[in-house]
Parts: C-alpha cells; sequence; structure tokens
C-alpha cells in the first residue's frame, strides 16, 4: 500500500510546525511505521536541527528534484530509531527552485518507501505552502490559543478548502493551563469554535520541549515529558487509534508551590 | 498529467478552457505555458474559462483577465459549480453561463437594473452563500447577501442591499455598498471587527459581547449605526429593501423563535 502524505502547515510562523512535524514522525515511527520528514521550508532549513540528524547530510530536496543525486542518497535515516528517517531542505536557495509538480512527484517516489510522509510546510501562504500542500492526503494545522495564529490558521484552511484538500485536523500548541484558567489565554472550546475542526491533539506548554528541540531529541522519545505524550498520541491518533485527550494539569514546580502556600 | 488539467476547446461563441482539479498556481502557470506556446493561435481571442467548484473571488478573477491580456486574449466569461465564483465574475462583466442551462445562475448583475424599490436593489438580486467565510475570504454582491454559516475575524462580506447571517458574524460587514444607508446587517451572533452601513462607519459597534447572544439587527439611526436585538416586529419596522427579505426575515425570525 503506498505511503500517506501529510503536511503540517499553520498559516503563522512560530506556532510549532517544526517541533510538531518532527515530534509526530518520532511518535510514528515508535508505533513502527516507516516514516521520512521531509523538510520543504527552502531556503530556512530548521527540521534536521530538531531531528539531531544535521550533521549527516550530504544532498537535500533540491538536488534531488534537480536530478543531482538519487533520492535514496539524500535521505538521511536516523541512528537510534531506524524506521525515521529525514529528506532535508536546501539551506541555500529559495521557494523557487521547486515547484508543487515536482513536490507530487517526490512525494510519488516516496510513498512506495514509506508509511508515511511529514511533510513539513513553510510559514506563509505563498508558494512553498501550496507546494507543501499539493501532495497531501491529509493536513494538520498546528496553532497556539492566541488571535493572531488562530485567524492566520483560519485563513490556511480556507486555502485547504478551497484546493479540496480538507477537512484539516488541528493541533493546539503551547496550551498554558494556568492562563486558560486564569482567562488571558483563549481555551481550546474557543478556538475550535472559530476554526470548526476536527481536534487531533492538544499540546500542553512544556520547557522540555525547547530543551529537547534544541538538543535535537524529540521529546516524543522522553517518556517523562507531558507534551512528548500528547505528541505521541497525536501520531496514534493520525494512525487510525482511538486515544483520549489527556487531561492537561498545570506542571508544578517547587517554587510555584511554595508561592501558592504563602499567598 | 498537465496536459489532462487543462484543455481548450472551440465553440460559437469562442474558446473555451476547462481547468481542472489540483494547485491553482500551478494551473496558472501551466495555462501561460500553452499560451505562450501558441501565442498566434490564441491572440485577440476571447477566452472563457471553466472552474469547477473552485472558489474564485475578484481578485483571483481579475489576476486571471490580467495574466491573459499579456497574451492578448480577453476573458469573457466564467463557469463555476460555485456560486461565489459566479457571483464574483458577474460583479466584474462576466458571462457566467457558458454551456446552456446546466446549472443554477445568478441572474446577471453586471448592469445596474433600474431601482427596484427605495433602495434601488432589486429583489431578484438575492445571493445565497452556504458557507463559513473564513479568514481572507471577501464576498461581494450587488445584491442582497444571505450566509448561512459564520463570517469569522479577517473575512469580510461588502453588499448593495442588505446582509443577513444565520451563524456569527464577527468579519467586516458592509452592507448598502453603494450609499443605501437604509441597509441593514442582521445576525444570529452580531459582533462584527468592523460594521458598514452606506456611508457610515462603525468600529465594533456595541462594544463588547452583550450580556445575552441574541440574534441582533444593525441600522442607521439619526445618522449614526446602532444595533438592536432583532425579532419580527423591528425588521418590520426598519423598513427592509425589498418584500422577498421581509418574507425571508419573518420566515428566519419565526424558526429561531422554534429553535
Amino acid at each position: 500500500m503506498p505511503g500517506r502524505v501529510i503536511t503540517i502547515t499553520s498559516g503563522k510562523g512560530g506556532v510549532g510546525k517544526t517541533t510538531t512535524t518532527a515530534n509526530i514522525a518520532v511518535g510514528l515511527a515508535l508505533l513502527g511505521q516507516r516514516v521520512v520528514a521531509v523538510d520543504t521550508d527552502i531556503g530556512l532549513r530548521n527540521l534536521d536541527l530538531v531531528l539531531g540528524l544535521d550533521n549527516r547530510i550530504v544532498y537535500d530536496l533540491v538536488d534531488v528534484v534537480e536530478g543531482r543525486c538519487r533520492l535514496r542518497q539524500a535521505i538521511v535515516k536516523d541512528r537510534h530509531l531506524p524506521e525515521l528517517a529525514l529528506l532535508p531542505a536546501a539551506q541555500t536557495r529559495d521557494k523557487s527552485a521547486v515547484t508543487a509538480a515536482q513536490m507530487c512527484a517526490l512525494c510519488g517516489e516516496l510513498r512506495q518507501e514509506f508509511d508515511y510522509i511529514m511533510l513539513d510546510s513553510p510559514a506563509g501562504i505563498e508558494s512553498g505552502f501550496h507546494n507543501a500542500l499539493a501532495p497531501a492526503d491529509q493536513v494538520v494545522i498546528v496553532t497556539t490559543p492566541d488571535v493572531s495564529a488562530v485567524r492566520d490558521a483560519d485563513r490556511a484552511i480556507g486555502f485547504i478548502e478551497a484546493n479540496e484538500k480538507g477537512p484539516a485536523r488541528l493541533v493546539v500548541n503551547r496550551i498554558k493551563p494556568e492562563m486558560v484558567r486564569r482567562g488571558e489565554m483563549l481555551t481550546i472550546e474557543d478556538v475550535l469554535e472559530l476554526l470548526a475542526i476536527d481536534l487531533v491533539g492538544i499540546v500542553p506548554e512544556d520547557e522540555s520541549v525547547v530543551v529537547s528541540t534544541n538538543r535535537g531529541s524529540p521529546a516524543a522519545l522522553d517518556r517523562k515529558s507531558q507534551a512528548g505524550q500528547a505528541f505521541r498520541n497525536i501520531a496514534k491518533r493520525l494512525h487510525g487509534e482511538e486515544v483520549p485527550f489527556m487531561a492537561i494539569k498545570p506542571s508544578e514546580t517547587l517554587l510555584g508551590r511554595l508561592v501558592r502556600l504563602v499567598r | 498529467m498537465t496536459d489532462r488539467q487543462i484543455s481548450v476547446r472551440g465553440t460559437a461563441e469562442g474558446l473555451i478552457v476547462d481547468i481542472g482539479a489540483g494547485d491553482w498556481e500551478g494551473l496558472l502557470r501551466e495555462l501561460d505555458r500553452r499560451l505562450s506556446q501558441s501565442a498566434s493561435f490564441f491572440r485577440s481571442g476571447r477566452v472563457a474559462l471553466r472552474v469547477g467548484a473552485r472558489i474564485l473571488n475578484r481578485d483571483e478573477i481579475e489576476a486571471l483577465g490580467r495574466a491573459l491580456q499579456k497574451w492578448d486574449v480577453s476573458l469573457w466569461g466564467i463557469e463555476s459549480e460555485s456560486l461565489e465564483t459566479r457571483a464574483a465574475a458577474a460583479s466584474l462583466g462576466l458571462e457566467t453561463r457558458l454551456l446552456g442551462g446546466r446549472l443554477f445562475v445568478l441572474p446577471p448583475t453586471a448592469e445596474p437594473e433600474p431601482p427596484a424599490g427605495p433602495s434601488g436593489v432589486s429583489a431578484s438580486e438575492g445571493l445565497a452563500v452556504r458557507r463559513t467565510l473564513r479568514s481572507g475570504a471577501s464576498l461581494v454582491h450587488r445584491g442582497h447577501i444571505l450566509i448561512i454559516g459564520d463570517v469569522n475575524p479577517g473575512a469580510e462580506v461588502i453588499a448593495g442591499g442588505d446582509i443577513v447571517v444565520w451563524g456569527k458574524l464577527r468579519g467586516l460587514a458592509h452592507a448598502g455598498a453603494e450609499g443605501d444607508d437604509a441597509a441593514l446587517v442582521c445576525a444570529l451572533r452580531l459582533l462584527p471587527s468592523q460594521l458598514r452601513i452606506g456611508s457610515h462607519v462603525s468600529p465594533q459597534p456595541g462594544g463588547a459581547r452583550p450580556a445575552r447572544d441574541v440574534p441582533r439587527m444593525a441600522l442607521v439611526r439619526d445618522d449614526a449605526i446602532v444595533i438592536e436585538a432583532w425579532t419580527d416586529a423591528q425588521v418590520l419596522a426598519g423598513e427592509p429593501s425589498s418584500n422577498l427579505f421581509q418574507r425571508l426575515w419573518r420566515r428566519l425570525a419565526g424558526s429561531s423563535r422554534n429553535a
């Protein structure tokens, strides 16, 4: 059976597309699926860093498209997780180096080798976004509970629907339970009410994600990380499993507990 | 692959280009390539496009027209299964019925019709859209607009006549856009980011969210936009600009009470 192409996109930048792509890819690989994460953000390569594979890149996506190497030569396999691979973006070119048709052809080849092809889309709604959208079988929208991120997500969903790539599924990233409780942040319900698409995961704000991202070891590999658990659950849901949404508790620090006692 | 997505055929009325499903930008590039290859064939010709269910707004259609103009080809019509696309095309004066009456087609709205009432909007010019307008969407129509769905923040609805939203209106709405101060904006949840009626503009009218989520109606009274609860009696008092919409309102307001 040919593999499925899942495009991760957001509209707004900085909401955690790349982190989400890396972690869902790890989650699917942990389920024993053959996964390739593809960085389509040509010119602003990131996914390799988050996956900790940056120092092993020889060829990239543009080299494949322009015929300078075979597809297999450009794919970087993860040493610890043999099911996981990366197709990196070119760092020295820009979005115009690849067309939507080329992305579709490339994904057609990858479908033969992998169960899941995870496309990390660039931010924005320009050509790079459309290139990442063109081959998608499923689109996952990442947003944070901020008014601006939600509005941009709404715009992206409009494009996805217009291109008949819907219905997209939603990941709400970086929920801060404390702020939601105080009414300072949009709630999941607020976000869902506006975007009106199926929710596939809620990821709590978790400092361990920042640490693991910088270290190049995705949080989904960390059994103790709350966000890691959330990402593994998203992978299971995308794979077709029914997983209940976990209750998001504020992670209580010692200092926080002391402050509360003093109050 | 690309050949099947764009096909050109000749008819008595001129060339018709079928644009299939797929990435719109890519298809436009392909169309441009085809025109460049056979520039002499198309030169000074007129072309109509069939775009399937695709939703194109005025800007996109205008861009298409400019792209064709580059090759000395004029765009005369757009056929689409999407009402919105047809409305946008019609508002640019393009034909929307190319190949017989297979589809339900809006009455042409390119030429302003003689005034049919105090507002100058004829009753036959309603556009009904059953869809949520997401951020960035723009719906422009010379007549009345009825939306069954929401208008999200960042979307805009501009009507020559009245605007009725059977859902939440949180984007921008401009009723009576051609200067009709008697136009109305009604919504089940009227929380627009900005409201315009005729020549009046009101940022965040009605201030904060009302205590009760009741259907509300905006109209111009004493030279200012005011918002009131949307009830049957008030709609009638507000003298809506056409009988058709009066009936529609009565029905909608009635069913909201039953719900």
